[in-house]
């Protein structure tokens, strides 16, 4: 508790130097907030916005703003306002249009540099991009904290502190999301064996 | 209490009546997070005396968090690359010089005279002062070359070089007129492709009253990036 506490004061001490105009303070503490801010604009943005696209407008929207922020206690909920602004408002256009130029001169846009480096680095499975996807299905109230909680950085307080719920509804939104999650997949599994069936029962039928 | 959270609330509520087994879910969640005190172990454990599947359940959930996280952190290291704007974004005069770009010709004027910037511009009239012989059509120079011939030199010579890749297939029409004489003038945009090496690559974004400004991006070594 006393650790927590310790933490608290920092970083909040931190805010405060980021507030007043401390460059330093503010990198620090986009550092420490860049993963939880991706995470939570992965909840709220459509598939085809590009992740890096809003996290820039995201950072952007940090510098210009940070002084306008009164309570520095309030920051973690003020960043995850922003993100989820930036990740609700962004057009698809922008990036459409910059990929297929590059298409049309025959130049395969990067456009997945995270997959890239996934496959290199990690044991990235069909099936934990079926859970990712599940995962993602949820209502947003289950789907956030459920993403928040998969970054080892981000506590239950955390997350409670950033979203404005108290830890006890995080917790309960976790308990639950993860619930769904599992329901959902097990529908998945489910209505996948019955296709499959109908499949062999079809190709068996239709055999000579 | 904001829409989001009313409406969070009320699924919620609903929940409570189709998922009676919170306790248990709770119980689950606990012990994956680490969270479970020596009571939530006792109670886990006299629950799965009597139902086993809890076990079951347990792995899966598990299973599915792991699952979720390493996906997770493979998607975010994509942030690693995102800095803050740094000091450009104060330089008033960069910034009085991107909104006269941007003003005139949006993203690509931009684009070109930040390219500009760090390069240094070259002089269009030194390539005309030139003479002569110019690469491409034999005898004819830049200086005597009709428009059409001109750019073609400039298509050829920039993808021996490689400054040029190529031209866009879709032109751009601005306008079309008709001319007293029946005929119509038709102003439109053609679109170069053309290949630059930078120490720098900037991505261009607008502030709230849309004046666009450079940030410092980092390009990932492997392919292209759309920036």
């Amino acid at each position: 508790m006393r650790r927590k506490l310790d933490e608290q004061r920092v970083n909040e001490g931190v805010v405060s130097a980021a507030i007043k105009g401390d460059r330093d303070a503010l990198a620090l503490l986009w550092d420490d907030s860049r993963r939880w801010i991706g995470a939570i604009i992965l909840a709220h943005k459509s598939r085809e916005a590009d992740l890096e696209d809003l996290l820039q407008q995201v950072a952007m929207q940090i510098c210009r703003k940070i002084s306008t922020l009164e309570d520095p206690r309030a920051f973690r909920g003020w960043i995850r306002t922003i993100a989820i602004n930036i990740a609700r408002a962004e057009g698809r256009k922008r990036t459409r249009r910059k990929r297929s130029m590059l298409r049309l001169v025959g130049l395969e846009p990067n456009r997945d540099h995270t997959k890239d480096m996934a496959d290199e680095q990690f044991v990235e499975s069909e099936e934990s991009r079926r859970v990712y996807h599940a995962a993602r299905s949820l209502p947003a109230g289950y789907r956030e904290p459920v993403l928040l909680r998969c970054l080892q950085s981000m506590s239950y307080e955390q997350i409670g502190d950033a979203m404005g719920l108290p830890v006890t509804t995080i917790e309960t939104r976790i308990a639950r999301g993860r619930r769904m999650l599992r329901e959902i997949l097990e529908q998945q599994q489910k209505q996948e064996a019955t296709r499959r069936a109908n499949m062999q029962g079809s190709a068996i039928g239709g055999a000579p | 209490m904001s829409a989001e959270h009313e409406h969070d609330n009320q699924i919620d509520e609903v929940l409570d009546e189709l998922l009676p087994d919170h306790a248990r879910d709770l119980l689950i969640s606990r012990v994956i997070d680490g969270r479970a005190s020596s009571q939530d172990w006792d109670r886990f454990r006299a629950l799965a005396a009597n139902e086993p599947s809890i076990w079951c359940e347990l792995a899966t959930t598990q299973e599915q968090h792991e699952s979720v996280r390493d996906e997770l952190a493979g998607m975010l290291r994509v942030a690693d690359r995102v800095e803050l704007p740094g000091g450009i974004i104060d330089e008033e005069g960069t910034r009085r010089r991107m909104s006269i770009a941007s003003k005139w010709g949006g993203w690509a004027i931009a684009a070109a005279l930040l390219i500009a910037w760090s390069l240094g511009m070259p002089r269009v009239t030194s390539t005309l002062d030139q003479g002569p012989q110019v690469a491409g059509i034999p005898g004819i120079g830049l200086k005597d070359a009709q428009p059409e011939q001109a750019f073609e030199q400039y298509i050829e010579s920039g993808q021996k070089s490689g400054k040029v890749i190529s031209e866009m297939p879709e032109q751009l029409v601005v306008e079309t007129k008709p001319l007293p004489d029946g005929t119509i003038e038709v102003i439109y945009v053609r679109q170069i492709i053309e290949r630059r090496v930078i120490d720098q690559a900037y991505r261009m974004m607008q502030d709230e009253t849309g004046n666009a400004f450079p940030v410092p991006v980092r390009v990932e070594r492997n392919g292209y990036s759309a920036f």
